[in-house]
């Protein structure tokens, strides 16, 4: 049994010693709220060392680094991290202190004792690491024979704004300045009531008058017997010297000051171990670990999104502002992880948003839709992009009582009661599939390419003896042009809304197609009922094919697997741009005329938000660069390589 | 005079009129009579880009450069006017704004020429930019001598030079017409560009805009007339 049990504990100290010394996600505190990963190994292999080493050469950090630090190298291999291991920096609350920690992991033989951290005290920590402070005492750092850590903290400032933990360690509580002024001044003689009969109150008739002093000068004012002036007079300014309240306040705030960093120095040296092997880690993190290890090149995650936004909105502003109470108001997002990847020449920020149950539930069926299917033959194929919406109307409009009284309602408190019934009211009163037959939630917008139209236009013709006249001579413009379509199953509101336009002349019908002149840019807008769909667009050709049957689409169903896949999609073709521009005649400044020349070497620019899916949203942001480096972070070092110095400047 | 506000307003004017491809015409027409009295006539057409001015106009700013309304145009126009009407010599002050077609068009009589440098002279205080400096005219009715004189202004072409080539190039379609009719015959003009009429009367300059803001091309002309 002993040696059972001796086996087991050699095994398990062995474990965890071979965990702690592995990823560094073992040592992420459970008490971290937002956690950003670097994947030192996926950068690497996704660019290349030897341009790394060039970009880093150029935005000046190795310089910085035998400036600052003494260290003198032209080589991210010279530096004692390890390119095969992530780092993670995160961020911690406790109730009475912030903590920041960084964990880098360092190669065997590091020499890190060596070229950082000189000026810190040595102190004595956990057993197996060289433990130091900075003089201020308010960062720590330890290091082993793999990893570096290191901590900064800073007081919650909430914690001591408590009047109980403030008398624990002896803060003193003081109201701010401007109190302690006006405390000051209870005594002083009042000024004069507005509840007073000769009080004079604002009257926009009398404003609007010419008005007439009814009196020369000041001599006829009887400054006797105005007691306010009286009382001013009289009263011994002396007694209050302000400078005694500036000492005081300035005193109580230093003592406080003073007191808090003793404290913030100690509780870091007395917590720093805690941190440095926490007890409990994020290790199990789904949020921290899933991750594609391959492609991702920096992975962030984040939990208490509702106590990170209550703590950074400024309640106090928004109540006083707009009389909107914030501490009732929770958004029901649960956490948030970001990553950047990039897969070959493709840039992507992915991002996943947890939602609570409540929302959900709300949610779900909101965006549990699919496209029109026959919105596929109706894809113009030489389009520049377009964007689309795919929500459920029917499920949306039942849903709006529980919005209202959910995420509304306890924003303003003093309205919960009547926003409730409001809320009811809509439940009861809107037939929801009445109007979702109108618009289904289904709607998608294509920018077309750009075409050419024919304009009017004045000129001057002269004659053999310079006498002008106007004359109105024709010319080709390029403009661009759009097309849009949603599904409706009762379209009888619309068509009866634009009949009575075409009696009252503000549309023409023609063949089947309402047009409405934009008389002001001499352009056009054409609007079809087909099926259960309305067309609306620019171009009439386009409308007339429809119509007609004849439209002809090859990338209809691809697009439409796209849209059907997301709630939102919004995609564009940057490679067109270039040429679009230029046939709009949209002038570009020189400095950056061969940046935006290289737009047409790149692909698609996407955004996508997905349907809900197990309590969470995902979405993406993606960008094809150009092909030629096969690499995506490759093309943005060579872009750092060959750019000028001056813009580095700009941008760092 | 203010160097930077200088810079800033031709910028503007740059940015903006190249936002119209440089498809407009500015035409001054100037008709003296033989005692130096007369009138002036300028327009401004930006018909052949009324498209885009319509778009821009439906915009409050595109990129740092605010867009005027149609009522702040109509503000200006009129500010402009009075100043015109307030200057002493100048009288029958007029102002048409097609806002469908995009003409402005500006006229008056002068009691003689130089009181239109009195209205550059008040223009110039309104706007703290200096134009009497690069742009003035003089008439000698008894020696029949009529002079225009233009300095090229640097800042402009600086603006200018900021555009890259394909769009300075748009500036091509961009004309400024000059029309001077007289009651007396023309003898001869020093400007080697601008043309006679058949009557002898009126002389006739057209240059691109982009050699003016080049500094290919120049407004100065001596012109004398048969006594």
């Amino acid at each position: 049994m002993h040696i059972k049990k001796y086996i087991f504990s050699t095994l398990a100290i062995f474990a965890a010693y071979c965990s702690y010394g592995q990823d560094l996600i073992n040592r992420v505190p459970k008490e971290a709220k937002i956690v950003a990963v670097i994947n030192h190994d996926a950068i690497v292999k996704n660019s290349s060392l030897e341009m790394l080493n060039r970009a880093f050469v150029k935005l000046g950090l190795f310089e910085a680094l035998a400036n600052e630090k003494n260290i003198h190298t032209e080589s991210i291999t010279d530096l004692p991290i390890a390119l095969d291991r992530s780092s993670y920096i995160y961020y911690a609350q406790t109730d009475s202190i912030n903590y920041t920690g960084i964990l880098i992991p360092l190669k065997k033989n590091h020499n890190i004792a060596d070229v950082l951290f000189k000026d810190y005290e040595s102190f004595v920590g956990l057993k197996g690491y060289e433990s130091k402070h900075s003089p201020d005492q308010k960062t720590n750092v330890a290091w082993n024979h793999n990893m570096l850590f290191v901590m900064t903290s800073e007081i919650e400032k909430k914690f001591f704004e408590n009047p109980d933990n403030a008398a624990r360690y002896g803060i003193e509580v003081q109201d701010d300045y401007v109190s302690m002024y006006e405390e000051l001044f209870e005594e002083a003689p009042a000024v004069s009531d507005s509840s007073d009969e000769d009080s004079w109150e604002y009257n926009e008739e009398e404003e609007n008058e010419n008005f007439e002093w009814e009196t020369d000068s000041l001599e006829d004012f009887d400054l006797e017997s105005d007691s306010t002036a009286i009382a001013l007079e009289d009263y011994d300014w002396d007694d209050y010297d302000l400078s005694d309240l500036e000492t005081d306040y300035a005193t109580i705030s230093t003592t406080n000051d003073s007191l808090q960093n003793s404290l913030l120095k100690k509780w870091s040296t007395d917590n720093f171990p805690l941190f440095l092997e926490p007890a409990h880690n994020n290790a199990k993190n789904k949020g921290l670990k899933n991750f594609n290890r391959k492609n991702t090149l920096v992975h962030f995650w984040m939990t208490d999104l509702d106590a990170f936004y209550k703590k950074s909105l400024p309640a106090d502003v928004i109540n006083l502002r707009f009389g909107l109470q914030t501490n009732e108001f929770t958004t029901g997002y649960t956490d948030l992880t970001l990553s950047l990847t990039q897969k070959a020449n493709q840039l992507r920020v992915e991002s996943s948003l947890g939602i609570d149950r409540d929302i959900e539930k709300m949610l779900k069926d909101v965006f549990k839709s699919k496209v029109n299917r026959k919105f596929a033959h109706y894809v113009p194929d030489d389009h520049l992009g377009y964007f689309s919406i795919n929500m459920n109307t029917e499920a949306y409009l039942k849903s709006l009582p529980k919005f209202i009284e959910r995420w509304y309602a306890p924003l303003i408190a003093q309205y919960k009661e009547p926003l409730s019934i409001a809320a009811i009211a809509t439940d009861v009163l809107f037939d929801e599939k009445a109007i979702a037959n109108l618009a289904n939630g289904d709607f998608v917008f294509f920018v077309n390419d750009v075409k050419k139209v024919q304009t009017e236009y004045i000129d001057y013709e002269y004659d053999e003896n310079y006498d002008y006249t106007e004359v109105t001579k024709t010319k080709e413009e390029y403009i661009p042009s759009f097309l849009s379509m949603f599904t409706s199953k009762d379209q009888r509101i619309y068509k009866k809304i634009a009949d009575y336009s075409v009696h009252k002349d503000e549309l023409e019908f023609i063949d089947g197609i309402y047009k409405l002149n934009i008389k002001d840019a001499g352009l056009a807008m054409y609007l079809l009922f087909k099926d259960d769909i309305v067309f609306l667009g620019s171009e009439l050709e386009q409308l007339t094919a429809i119509r007609d049957n004849s439209f002809k689409s090859k990338s209809g169903h691809s697009i439409l697997k796209e849209v059907n896949g997301n709630s939102f999609t919004a995609v564009a073709h940057a490679e067109k741009i270039p040429e679009t521009f230029k046939k709009l005649g949209i002038p570009i400044v020189k400095s950056f005329e061969k940046n935006f020349e290289e737009l047409s070497h790149f692909g698609a620019l996407k955004t996508e938000v997905g349907a809900i899916k197990k309590g969470r949203i995902e979405s993406a942001i993606s960008f094809d660069l150009p092909k030629k480096e096969n690499s995506a972070i490759r093309y943005i070092l060579n872009k750092i390589l060959s750019s000028q110095d001056g813009m580095i400047e700009t941008l760092f | 005079m203010n160097k930077k506000y200088r810079t800033l307003l031709f910028g503007a004017i740059i940015s903006i009129t190249s936002l119209l491809t440089g498809c407009f015409e500015f035409v001054e027409k100037i008709d003296l009579q033989n005692n130096g009295s007369g009138a002036i006539t300028a327009t401004l057409n930006m018909s052949k880009s009324k498209t885009k001015v319509a778009s821009l106009m439906k915009l409050s700013s595109f990129g740092s450069f605010k867009i005027p309304s149609e009522t702040t145009v109509k503000a200006e126009m009129e500010e402009l006017a009075t100043t015109l009407k307030n200057t002493k010599g100048i009288s029958n002050v007029k102002y048409t704004l097609d806002f469908k077609n995009y003409i402005a068009t500006l006229s008056c009589n002068f009691a003689h020429i130089e009181a239109l440098n009195e209205f550059s002279k008040a223009l110039s205080k309104k706007t703290k930019v200096s134009i009497t400096s690069y742009n003035s005219y003089s008439f000698n009715p008894s020696a029949g001598v009529f002079k225009r004189n233009y300095t090229y202004t640097s800042d402009m072409g600086k603006e200018f030079g900021k555009l890259s080539n394909d769009d300075q190039q748009l500036f091509n379609d961009a004309i400024y017409t000059n029309i001077t009719r007289f009651e007396k015959s023309i003898k001869t003009q020093q400007h080697n560009q601008a043309k006679v009429s058949e009557d002898k009367k009126t002389s006739l300059l057209r240059v691109k805009a982009i050699d003016l803001l080049r500094n290919k091309a120049n407004l100065t002309n001596n012109i004398s007339l048969i006594n």
